[in-house]
């Protein structure tokens, strides 16, 4: 595979796992720290909006940032990130999921 | 009140939301071909990232400007308050993640289309994400069901 696509490839993929990551920890933070939630509410109408709109711009950050920094990439780091972000995504939806059982019944 | 776009943005989201479950099936089954046919591949791939991505703005729409301040309040004080406080939380933030995984292999079956079919390290990968994401999204309209379950 071309070089150029490589990067492509694997800058979406990268900027797809720090999105996932971003979600979770913003999503945790924000249910476990009131302001936060807050400041969301009152910046975007609604925090979930908030979460979507700085996630997309942490992908586009993190995905333009790695396609224009990295000069080598191989098709074995293209399957490598695929797979961390599969498992980003399983340990993500998991973590989330725990955690508002453990917030119902703390609660 | 519920507005016939509200009820339009609900409908949307629950059709889109299982054409995008039915499509990212499809490429998931086709991944695990050991000659997956490409157009195939691309067709699925992108009309699953466009239905996660129409239902996920639709589903948005009718959970800020509805679901909040009229069903939420009925679910909590009603007999199954962890519908909400756990199957609607969780949803709402685990269907955050879909559009980005989607974008992600639709650029690889789009970009990496020629080495999908030559490198099985690479296919089966592929095959594994769509998976989780088939798996997340059919998990996204269960919580769906039990949510609306819970309204009733």
């Amino acid at each position: 595979m071309e070089i150029s696509k490589t990067k492509l490839i694997n800058a979406c993929i990268v900027g797809a796992i720090s999105a996932v990551i971003f979600i979770v920890a913003l999503t945790i933070m924000a249910d476990l720290y009131a302001p936060l939630k807050k400041l969301l509410k009152d910046a975007h109408h609604h925090h979930w909006v908030g979460k979507g709109i700085w996630a997309t711009i942490l992908f586009v950050i993190v995905a333009s940032g790695y396609y224009f920094i990295k000069k080598i990439d191989t098709n074995e780091s293209t399957t490598r990130f695929m797979r961390a972000l599969t498992w980003t995504l399983i340990f993500g939806a998991l973590t989330l999921f725990l955690f508002f059982v453990y917030e119902f019944f703390k609660h | 009140m519920i507005t016939p776009l509200l009820t339009f943005s609900l409908i949307l989201h629950v059709i889109l939301g299982i054409v995008g479950v039915a499509a990212s099936y499809a490429v998931w089954l086709e991944l695990l071909k050991k000659s997956p046919s490409l157009s195939f591949l691309k067709k699925s791939s992108l009309i699953s990232f466009f239905s996660y991505l129409l239902s996920w703005l639709s589903g948005g729409y009718y959970y800020v400007v509805y679901y909040g301040d009229i069903q939420k309040p009925k679910i909590i004080a009603g007999a199954y308050p962890w519908a909400h406080k756990i199957f609607t939380e969780a949803k709402e933030h685990i269907f955050l993640f879909l559009p980005f995984a989607v974008l992600a292999l639709l650029i690889v079956i789009w970009k990496g289309n020629q080495d999908l079919s030559q490198n099985e390290g690479l296919r089966k990968g592929a095959a594994f994400l769509a998976g989780v994401i088939t798996v997340l999204g059919l998990l996204i309209a269960l919580a769906g069901i039990i949510i609306s379950g819970a309204v009733r």
